[in-house]
């Protein structure tokens, strides 16, 4: 692991013009650089083995209304050798808002630089296929533009017309040869979704078939986008936690721990030992919720309809336990800008050690239900196989990228909240097929479970709020009764927590990879831009690529093992 | 011009000057209470302490003057403690009002004890009871309790209205705020005192207990009710206008606004507002559709002057409309051909601080714009007097302002025997119920366009309400009047006619709106008022 | 502390065979059944294991911290706590809250003339009970909000009302816990 100011010192060293500002602010190394360096930089610190950033976690754009170079590119890129990280920045000009696609380098830079454009109507030169992602191409405007109003409404597609039918000519994924059918007869176009039985999650998948054999395939996601950024940039700080919730909405609190800690950083701010506890505690309680929907989905998908429900009468087991720390079993809402909303209520580490030892039993039999049982191991070995370095290509995070035996996980490769004190293990694959990834998730759940029961010995008292009325509502009692703390609740709630002039990205281990939070303040109550990588849109673009060649059969269970979750992959 | 340095800053000061305004306007927020840039000094809130090279102590900034070289720092640990000081001292008898206080949002308590106090509260004792909602005038609600002493109302009734009815009683910490025996808070500029109190002890009744401040949206605008043009902020929310508060601009008001003024915005949102246009076929006014009763107009206009001559048509304009529309009415004018035109104005009583006795904001403006009778033509009385004799044919009224300054015999009389009454207006009115044909009006709040005030400085307004059902303005109405009479392609679209008026009125040569701007243009002195 | 990588355990390789089948088959009948006498005794017992609920016969017991729709605290006079000071209208994320202030003549001047709560938009995030400084907007155990309208899922001030002890032992009590922080 190289240090920021080495990495930075690495791209001066070797881009002597080129680099206009490089800077380390909260820890987080940026570079902004010259348009036309932008691919240079972006194969040199890809290849250069001091740095050798092989993931592109993110790419998306931040618009400076009223300045001349009105739009900000930002890429996010991470090293899974040395797990460093660095962020380049380039301007382009509100005229000519245009800047070089990095597909060549990432390919996984696809999707991402398409989403830039939808929503920012920057375009990239050389990107194979730029096209809108989330809105559809009748679609007038590009609505993350800070003059885009947001109420404003557009002419939905009603669905007599023709574009009601909007069928695209598959493109080709760049670098990958041509499948040939086994008939070479006329290709069949198949439409799996957007709603379909054997999909959990709203996309539209479009095929094209030889028979069985799928010969290309173009995913639609964007179903569900609901302007997941567009809305926090509107409200304040404190009011986008609830929308962080409604990303992955199988494992809430941890959406909320990211976004969270990424305000946090703003204020370079850290929040009080007991309150890391109980953020891990919930986080890890989520995890095991989301990989057993996932686990159970999978299994009822390919016609198991038992074990799918004793995954989830464990998952109630797991959401009492969130609603009894929460008040709500879903839609957590739990996690505070330095805080948490509430301390565990009284019993629970009693009542966690009683779910959990259910929970095993249960996951137990699911397990035993599935791991011998001859079509469930057709189905699911050797199917879905990619290697590593494609994975890491397309910007794939999380258990899908360990079960292909990459140690990527942050909270042993970056440890935060309070991770580094825990004793838990990494599950890794060997054969990175969808046996794997299956088998990943279900031993990530038993380490959760090793987790959380040691925060519950380990967890000190104290308070479980940062001492700082500049970013925490104060305690109630007090603010009943006394003037200064009344004060301060109406300054809070009216103007919300005002973090220094800054930008900073935080990036979690979330259920399905890294999830994190690009955060620009410019000093008012709200965020000027409020970014959420999500991992299922990086994970949920292989796809495509995972399924060419294989029979259409073999599309269910790899798609289950993405675990593509709508809220988070469409924002 | 002495040199100093605050904070680090070379700053260059105008002689004589106090360090505080200096600090203001080099962007240097020093925190005060009883400064106010249109009162004298008070020096009494100790808020706006800093320290000064050389000085044994912390000096107020509001009260030293500015010396050369002197070197000022507004932030070191001595005066960041000396202003907690001012803030626990100060709150440690606030009444616990925030959640049911008017000022909430806006309050320079809960600012600065949010940017600057300790945010932790360490006296328990019982808090002071003194009287609360006091009511003190017509208009305004004295809460004692809430009061900081600052004493800037006081300054202000004595300083600005010379009517000296508030004053400060007792000593020490029992000192409270009241008025005098007697005397109540009664006169015309009694809502600045809201204005400038920087807590919520002085209140307005009209915004009593009305909206949260936080949920208003703000547009500048310039009021409506005389013709000194005061320059005011618009605020609204959910397209209704919730109060009006002065906007400061030394050259016109300073930082007031009378009474009256402020409150003259209940008409906007009036439920009983005309809103679709009416016509008169057989003995009732029936609502018709606008481009039913637009041709109605044109046909008759034109008609009449085909068959009578334009003099059997006459024009009474408004002076409550702006610059564009009246600029446009003047082009329907010319365009029929006739010399009878007027504007109806009321006069009324004015003062020496800001009321003016032209009781309309455009008075100036329509006489620019060349709405008074030419050479040949009949002013209001004549016209009315042709009218009664049968001579006028059509009349066409704009506003309702007639009815106030007309000899009512006389212009019953007209109304009776004319051929043809044309009425746009905001409201009902005597006028409308003898009217052939009636026209609903936007009100000022709902447009964009300059008003020139009683001085001839040419001022913007800007829409703050949307109007219903998409009501077309007035300068709309006369521009569809224009197509109708078959002139070519008009619109009506305030930037636009602004740059026609600044090539066709030679007074307002040159005139756009960016010239124009937020504190206004003053027209040559060469241009003369034509009154 | 430490954390280390390890290999999952693959299942054995599946060689196609009858036993291996067989054995899977007698495996999957061993857990099914184990539930399904488990279930029958809880059943049998009336201490049920399964986790169905028979709505609207059965309901939930939600713990205290639950968050259903948001409600306004009633006084022992019948009056509300709120006075109108419209933070939580302003911290809604959804806008759902619509309040017109008035005046009164008792002691607190002020009360809200209108409270409108638009249930259809309403999310249950509590942020409304977390803005108020008056503890006069709380989360109640209430979920069931349905309408034949959208008119019917505007809750008024008089439906939003709930005596303050109806929820001193649920979501007030759990509220209150945090006070003193
Ligand atoms: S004057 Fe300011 S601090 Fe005092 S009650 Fe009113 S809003 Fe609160
Ligand atoms: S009423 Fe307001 S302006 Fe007057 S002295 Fe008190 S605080 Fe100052
Ligand atoms: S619970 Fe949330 S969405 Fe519902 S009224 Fe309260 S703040 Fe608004
Ligand atoms: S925050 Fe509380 S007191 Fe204020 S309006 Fe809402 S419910 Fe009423
Ligand atoms: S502002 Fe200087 S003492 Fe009050």
């Amino acid at each position: 692991m190289a240090d920021n100011a080495t990495i930075l010192a690495t791209l001066q060293s070797r881009f002597t013009s080129g680099i206009e500002r490089s800077d380390i602010y909260r820890d987080d190394a940026s570079v902004t650089i010259a348009p036309e360096q932008l691919l240079d930089v972006a194969r040199f610190a890809r290849q250069e083995a001091s740095l050798s950033f092989d993931l592109l976690l993110d790419v998306t754009a931040v618009d400076y209304l009223g300045q001349q170079a009105r739009f900000e590119v930002v890429h996010h890129l991470y090293s899974t050798k040395h797990h460093h990280r660095l962020r380049l920045k380039t301007r382009v000009l509100e005229k000519e808002p245009i800047v070089d696609s990095v597909v060549p380098v990432w390919v996984g830079a696809n999707w991402l630089e398409r989403e830039t454009f939808d929503m920012y109507g920057v375009r990239f030169r050389g990107h194979p296929d730029l096209r809108r992602i989330y809105m559809y191409e009748e679609f007038q405007g590009h609505p993350l533009r800070k003059d885009y109003p947001k109420e404003r409404r557009q002419p939905l597609i009603g669905p007599g017309s023709p574009q009601g039918n909007y069928q695209p000519a598959i493109p080709e994924i760049p670098g990958l040869t041509h499948v040939e059918g086994l008939l070479g007869a006329e290709l069949m176009r198949v439409q799996l979704g957007p709603s379909h039985p054997a999909t959990h999650g709203t996309v539209r998948i479009l095929l094209d078939l030889d028979g069985e054999t799928i010969v290309n395939a173009d995913v639609q996601v964007g179903y569900l986008h609901r302007g997941f950024e567009k809305e926090c940039e509107s409200g304040f700080y404190y009011q986008a936690i609830p929308y962080t919730d409604r990303l992955n909405y199988s494992s809430a609190i941890l959406c909320n721990v990211g976004y969270c800690m990424a305000v946090e950083k703003l204020f370079g701010a850290e929040v009080p030992p007991r309150c890391q506890f109980i953020r891990v505690i919930g986080g890890e309680i989520a995890r095991i919720a989301d990989h057993l929907l996932c686990v159970g989905a999978t299994a009822l998908e390919l016609n198991a309809f038992t074990p799918f429900l004793y995954a989830l009468q464990a998952r109630e087991l797991i959401w009492d336990l969130v609603n009894a720390m929460c008040g709500a079993r879903v839609t957590s809402n739990f996690v505070r800008i330095g805080g948490v909303s509430a301390d565990l209520p009284a019993g629970f580490a009693d009542q966690c050690r009683a779910a959990f030892k259910r929970l095993l039993e249960l996951v137990e039999d699911t397990e035993g239900l599935l791991l011998e049982n001859p079509i469930f191991r057709a189905r699911m070995e050797g199917v879905g196989v990619m290697s590593a370095e494609r994975l890491i290509e397309y910007g794939v995070t999380g258990p899908l990228l360990r079960a292909a035996g990459v140690d990527l996980d942050l909270r042993r490769a970056q440890p935060y909240l309070v991770y580094d004190q825990l004793d838990f293990d990494v599950p890794l694959g060997t054969q990175g097929d969808n046996m794997d990834r299956f088998l990943v998730r279900l031993a990530e759940m038993r380490q959760s479970v090793r987790i959380v029961e040691q925060c519950l010995k380990m967890i000190p008292d104290g308070p479980i709020d940062i001492d700082d009325p500049a970013l925490r509502f104060p305690g109630k009692g007090r603010v009943y009764g006394r003037m200064e703390e009344l004060i301060n609740q109406f300054k809070l709630v009216t103007e919300g927590q005002k973090p220094p002039p800054g930008e900073v990205y935080v990036g979690t281990e979330s259920a399905n990879g890294e999830i994190g939070y690009f955060l620009v303040s410019d000093g008012t109550g709200k965020p000027y831009k409020c970014r959420a990588r999500t991992p299922s849109f990086s994970n949920t673009q292989p796809l495509a690529e995972l399924v060419r060649g294989r029979l259409l059969a073999d599309m269910v269970p790899t798609f289950d093992m993405i675990n593509m979750i709508g809220g988070e992959c469409d924002r | 011009m002495p040199k100093i340095t605050i904070d680090g800053r070379e700053i260059e000061a105008p002689a004589n000057a106090m360090l505080l305004p200096v600090a203001l306007e080099n962007g240097v927020h020093v925190p005060h209470y009883c400064w106010h840039a249109k009162l004298s000094v008070d020096g009494s809130c100790r808020m706006c302490q800093v320290e000064i090279e050389g000085s044994p102590k912390l000096v107020i900034a509001c009260n030293t003057p500015v010396r050369e070289g002197m070197v000022v720092r507004t932030q070191t640990p001595a005066v960041q403690n000396a202003r907690r000081g001012v803030m626990e001292l100060l709150l440690v008898n606030h009444p616990l009002d925030c959640p049911i206080c008017d000022k909430a949002g806006e309050c320079l308590l809960q600012d600065y004890s949010y940017a600057f106090g300790s945010r932790q509260t360490r006296t328990k004792e019982p808090r002071r009871k003194l009287q609360k909602r006091k009511e003190i005038g017509p208009r305004m609600i004295l809460d004692q309790e809430r009061c900081i002493l600052c004493r800037r109302c006081v300054r202000f009734c004595r300083e600005i209205t010379h009517t000296n009815e508030l004053g400060v009683f007792n000593m020490g910490d029992r000192s409270m705020l009241d008025v005098m025996e007697g005397q109540p808070l009664a006169n015309d500029y009694s809502i600045n005192t809201a204005d400038i109190c920087p807590v919520g002890a002085l209140e307005s009744k009209d915004f009593h207990h009305k909206l949260r401040v936080w949920f208003l949206k703000k547009t500048p605008s310039v009021c409506p009710s005389c013709s000194n043009g005061c320059n005011i902020t618009v605020h609204h929310y959910r397209d209704r206008i919730w109060r009006m508060m002065p906007r400061r601009n030394d050259a016109v008001n300073e930082s007031w606004m009378c009474d009256h003024g402020r409150l003259n915005y209940q008409q906007v949102g009036d439920e009983t507002r005309l809103r679709q246009p009416q016509l008169r076929r057989t003995a009732k006014l029936q609502t018709v559709a606008w481009d039913e009763a637009l041709g109605y107009v044109a046909r008759t206009l034109r008609d009449t002057v085909r068959t009578h001559g334009a003099e059997s048509v006459g024009v009474i304009a408004s002076p409550h409309l702006t610059n564009e529309e009246l600029f446009r009415l003047g082009q329907v004018v010319s365009l029929l051909g006739t010399k009878n035109v007027d504007t109806a104005l009321v006069v009324g009583q004015g003062d020496n601080l800001l009321i003016k006795p032209e009781k309309a904001a455009n008075a100036r403006g329509a006489r620019d714009m060349g709405l008074r009778p030419t050479a040949g033509g009949l002013n209001v009385a004549a016209m009315l007097e042709a009218a009664a004799a049968g001579k006028l044919r059509v009349l066409y009224i704009l506003g309702s302002d007639v009815w106030k300054v007309a000899d009512p015999q006389a212009l019953c009389g007209a109304l009776e025997k004319v051929g043809c009454l044309i009425v746009q207006d905001v409201f009902d009115s005597p006028l409308t119920e003898r009217a052939q044909v009636v026209l609903p009006s936007l009100t000022w709040a709902e447009k964009t366009g300059t008003f020139t005030n009683v001085k001839g400085r040419v001022q913007q307004i800007h829409r703050a309400v949307a109007p219903r059902d998409e009501q077309p303005s007035d300068g709309e109405i006369f521009s569809r009047l224009l197509n109708q009479l078959g002139e070519g392609q008009w619109h009506f679209e305030a930037t636009a006619v602004l740059e026609e008026i600044a090539s066709a009125v030679p007074a307002y040569a040159g005139i756009s709106f960016a010239r124009v701007g937020a504190q206004g243009f003053a027209l040559p002195e060469s241009a003369g008022d034509a009154a | 502390m430490a954390t280390q990588t390890v290999a999952v355990r693959r299942p054995l390789a599946m060689r196609a065979g009858f036993i291996r089948s067989a054995f899977a088959i007698l495996k999957g009948l061993w857990i099914t059944n184990r539930h399904f006498w488990r279930n029958l005794w809880g059943f049998i017992i009336r201490k049920p294991t399964v986790f169905t609920v028979q709505f609207p016969e059965e309901r939930l017991v939600q713990p205290n911290a639950f968050r259903g729709m948001p409600v306004l605290v009633q006084m022992d006079n019948g009056k509300e706590r709120c006075v109108a000071c419209g933070l939580c209208e302003w911290a809604c994320p959804t806008d759902c809250i619509t309040i017109y202030p008035a005046e009164t003549a008792d002691e607190i001047e002020r009360y809200p003339r209108v409270f409108d709560i638009d249930m259809s938009r309403c999310m249950f995030c509590g942020l409304c009970e977390e803005a108020c400084p008056e503890e006069a907007i709380v989360m109640s155990q209430n979920v069931e909000i349905c309408a034949y309208s959208r008119r019917g899922t505007l809750w008024h001030k008089d439906d939003l009302l709930v005596p303050v002890d109806k929820l001193l032992d649920t979501r007030l009590f759990h509220v209150r816990r945090g006070y003193d922080r």
